[in-house]
This record gives C-alpha cells, structure tokens and sequence, in this order.
C-alpha cells in the first residue's frame, strides 16, 4: 500500500482501479463523489436520528468501493462504523461516523483534482 | 415450478455455447442497487477484451421482472438490496429463474453467506471489497460453463433414468410372457388328450351335428397351442435367451419338405403351390427353428390369399447367402401397416392371419444372423416375404 499525504488514497490501487476502468473511469469516480457524498450525509443524518441500521447500511455501501478506490482509510473508518452499528455501540458510532467525514473529504479533494473538468461533480 | 420463459432462456443460453467453449458476448444481469457499483460493474464487464452485455436492476422486484423477460446467460446478485435481504435474495431470483446461473456479490467479511448461497444453488460467491476485474471475468464464464456441464449432467442422468424405466418394462413385459406362457400350456394338454379322448370313445355314436362340433373344438385347441407355442418363443427371443441347435442344413429339403406338408391345405383352399428351389444350398441352421418359419409364412399365406390364388415358395443361392422367399397373391398390406407387421407389439392382426406370427419369423432368422423382410405392393397386392441366410457351402462341396 503506498498511502502518502494527508488525502489518505493509496495511489497504487487507485492507479490500477483507473487501468481497469479505461474510458469509464471518470464516470465511476464522479460517482463515487456524488454518491459516496450522499453515503456521509445518510450516515449523519442517521445518527442525528438514532438510527444505527441505517447509519450501518449507509457505512455497509460505502465501505468495498472506498477500498477499491483506493481510500484504505475510508474503508477502514466505514468498517468500524457497521461494526459499532451492529453492537449498538452508539458512542462509536458518532466517533466512527465523524471519522468517515473526515475520511472522505480528505479523498474527494484529491480524487476530484483526478476528474476532467466535465466531470467535475 | 420453472417458467416457460425461464425454459426457453435456458435454451437460448446453451445455444449460444459452441462445444465446450463459452462465446464471450454473454448477457449479464447485474443486481445492485448502489449506484457506485454498478457503475464499477459495468465499466469492467462492458470493457477489456472480453466484453459483456450488461444490464442493470437495482432491486430484487425488477431483477424478477428481467430474468423472465430477457434470455440472461448469468446473473450477478448483491444479496442485500432495498427489497429483499441475504439468502432470500437468492431465492427470490431462483424462483424467477430457477436455470440462470447465479453469482453472488457479498461483503468482505462475509464468507460464510457466500459460502452457503453456493449450497443452495449460487455457482459463485465474489466478495465485493476484494473484486478484481479479471477474477470476475473468470468467476462469470466458470460459472456459465458449469451450469452448462450441470445442465448436459442432469440431461444425461435424465436419459439414464428413462432408459432404465423402459428396461424394467421390458423386463417386466418379459416375465408376463413367460408367466402367461406357462400358465396357458398347463390346461391345454388336457384338453387336447380330453378331445381326443371325445373322438376315439364316441366314434361312430355322434349325430353329424356332433361330430363337426368336436371337430371344431379340436382345431380351436390346436390353434390355441400354436399360439402358446409362439407366445413361448416370443418370450424366449425377447429375453434373448432362445437356444438354436445349428447345424449344416439343406434349405430345399425343409422348403420341400413345408411345400410337401401344406399341400393338401392349399387343395382344400383351392390354392396354386409352386416351389422353385435352386441346387442344395447348405445353411448353418436350427432344423426345427427354420421348418417352423416356413410353416409360419405358409400358414400366413394360405389364410391371407383367396381361393383361386397363388402362393410360390422360392429357395436359391445369391453369393454367400441363402434366399428364401414366399409370395402370395393374397390380401396384402397398406404401406403404413408394413413395418408393424413385424413388430411384436404392434401386429396384433387377429383376423388376416398375418401378426405375432411374422414378427415371430423375423426374430428367428436374425437370432441366426440373417435378415427378413416382409414387402406388399398395397392392398389387395398380394405379400412377398423374404429371409436370408448366412451359407456354409454346398452339398457338392
């Protein structure tokens, strides 16, 4: 895993996931942004609202293509948050949930540097 | 219960299959209702070398509403979706479409779901946070190709089961012959010595009345032996175990001999009997086996042809063969009910005189390795039949 920088994204992998992907890659990474966007805010809201299942089922989406992408340390922080979820470990979840936050806007900024400027989100 | 729709796919799917190799191009139903990865699949599966033909349903009412819809050689299943959750996400799509492989997509910490959608029918599982690509690729066409050798598996075990089913009906048909032989030969004996018994003890004290009475019961119990015999025979050549005692024999000595015995027959039929057999033609034969076949086709002959007719019996050398044939200027047959004639089971002509006899006939001779065949130019045509058998010489030689 070669992770460097303060944007947590193991270059490497993200490389690859590109090679894979070819011509519709840019396509799944403004995905990615719009969508894994929508995962945070449905995993905010969820805690505001006390729901752990869906504050789990949100982190359970999000979790396989923040690891694919490239972004170990989402991953990772979308693990923890289903985990907590299914333990009703509430604290954890409010803590994992921020982590997640932080997480993916330390990605997004520099996956969205990666986007041509039409497919900027 | 599988749809017509389900079963119609699974035939397209094998119809794109050529040997044993899977044609790329294959239809994939992609179940995922986050949008990111199903973005993710498609660009792999419609991309690279090996392109899929991708189509997508985010939850489990509209993956239903496809698989029955469109012929999808393989279906990529995430187990939790809006509708439906784990294992019966698996079930619900194999109620849809019981044939259409499955993959399923799980979590990576989930092995053991995987693990038992493979027992309850999934080909594959593929854990989404470890997916590759390629590997997923390979998961696809494995398990098209495996559905695909399951599928020729359960064809082939099917036709196995059938044909032991027929068998054991054959077997049984078998046993009910030799039981009902047995079973009829045991009163008919007495009943024969019992007529004859009438004839000797009453001769010359029976009104006229009388007498042809018990002449007739005499010639009803001596065809319902006929009948027992062949039944016995039929058995016995159905079951394949007829016992032949070969030996070199002079085919127009019997053909003589049979011309010689139905003679007064064929006078009291008003009947033409030519013979016309060729120099002594030696055969490797049962003695017994053979007389009775011409019995049999003289028999056939003289009750199938009209007074005024004639019947030939023919017998000479073609090569290495022996031919024997018996024409009659008789009833004949359509030529639908030719090849019936000689099948056991489907002759069942109680009245022309033709029947079980035939079939009889022709189980005797190619029991000896020889062929026979039964011709009729129509209706009302008259009957040719004809058999071959194998030669060990001559008597000269």
């Amino acid at each position: 895993m070669a992770v460097s920088g303060g944007h947590g994204i193991d270059e490497d992998a993200f490389g690859r996931l590109q090679a894979t992907l070819g011509a519709s890659f840019p396509e799944f990474l403004a995905l990615f942004l719009t969508e894994g966007a929508r995962h945070v805010e449905r995993m905010e809201r969820a805690v505001h609202a006390d729901d752990l299942a869906a504050a789990g089922s949100a982190a359970h989406a999000l979790r396989p293509t923040s690891g694919l992408v490239g972004a170990p340390g989402l991953q990772e922080a979308c693990g923890r948050v289903e985990a907590a979820c299914r333990t009703a470990a509430a604290a954890e979840v409010v803590a994992g949930v921020e982590d997640v936050r932080s997480a993916f806007e330390a990605a997004s900024g520099w996956l969205r540097m990666r986007l041509p400027e039409e497919e900027t989100p | 219960m599988r749809s017509a729709l389900a079963v119609g796919s699974a035939a397209r799917r094998r119809d794109r299959m050529v040997g044993a190799t899977v044609q790329t191009g294959l239809r994939v139903l992609v179940v995922e209702d986050d949008p990111i990865f199903q973005s993710l699949l498609r660009g792999w599966l419609e991309g690279g070398q090996r392109r899929y033909d991708v189509t997508v349903a985010a939850s489990m009412e509209e993956a239903r509403r496809q698989v029955v819809g469109a012929p999808f050689d393989l279906v990529l299943l995430d187990l939790n979706l809006p509708d439906s959750d784990g294992l019966d996400t698996l079930h619900g799509l194999q109620d849809a479409a019981k044939d259409v492989p499955v993959v399923v997509l799980t979590s990576h910490d989930d092995e053991e779901t995987g693990v038992a959608a493979v027992r309850q029918g999934a080909q594959d599982f593929v854990q989404k946070a470890a997916v590759d690509p390629d590997a997923l690729k390979r998961n696809i066409l494995y398990a098209v190709e495996r559905r695909r050798l399951e599928d020729l598996h359960q064809r082939a075990l099917r036709h196995e089961i059938e044909a032991r089913r027929l068998r054991e009906i054959d077997q049984a048909k078998n046993r009910f012959y030799q039981a009902a032989a047995r079973g009829l030969q045991g009163p008919i004996q007495p009943l024969r010595f019992g007529v004859q018994l009438l004839q000797m003890e009453l001769q010359g004290r029976l009104t006229p009345g009388q007498s042809d009475t018990l002449q007739s019961l005499q010639g009803h119990v001596e065809h319902l032996e006929r009948l027992v015999a062949d039944l016995v025979d039929i058995a016995a050549l159905q079951a394949g175990s007829m016992e032949l005692e070969r030996r070199a024999l002079d085919l127009r000595r019997l053909a003589v001999e049979a011309v010689d015995r139905w003679r007064p027959q064929a006078e009291t039929n008003r009947l033409r009997l030519v013979l016309d057999a060729a120099p002594d033609t030696l055969v490797d034969a049962d003695p017994r086996r053979i007389r009775q076949v011409l019995d049999h086709l003289l028999d056939n002959a003289m009750r199938s042809t009209p007074a005024g007719g004639r019947i030939d019996v023919l017998v000479r050398q073609e090569g290495d063969r022996a031919v024997a044939v018996v024409a009659d200027t008789g009833v004949g047959a359509r030529e639908e009910d030719i090849q019936r004639l000689t099948e056991v089971f489907l002759a069942g002509d109680a009245e022309g005189g033709r029947g079980v006899g035939l079939a009889l006939c022709k189980g005797i001779v190619e029991r000896h390795g020889g062929t026979f065949g039964f011709q009729s130019r129509g209706e009302g045509l008259g009957a040719t039949v004809r058999f071959v058998l194998p030669i060990v010489g001559t008597l000269t030689d």
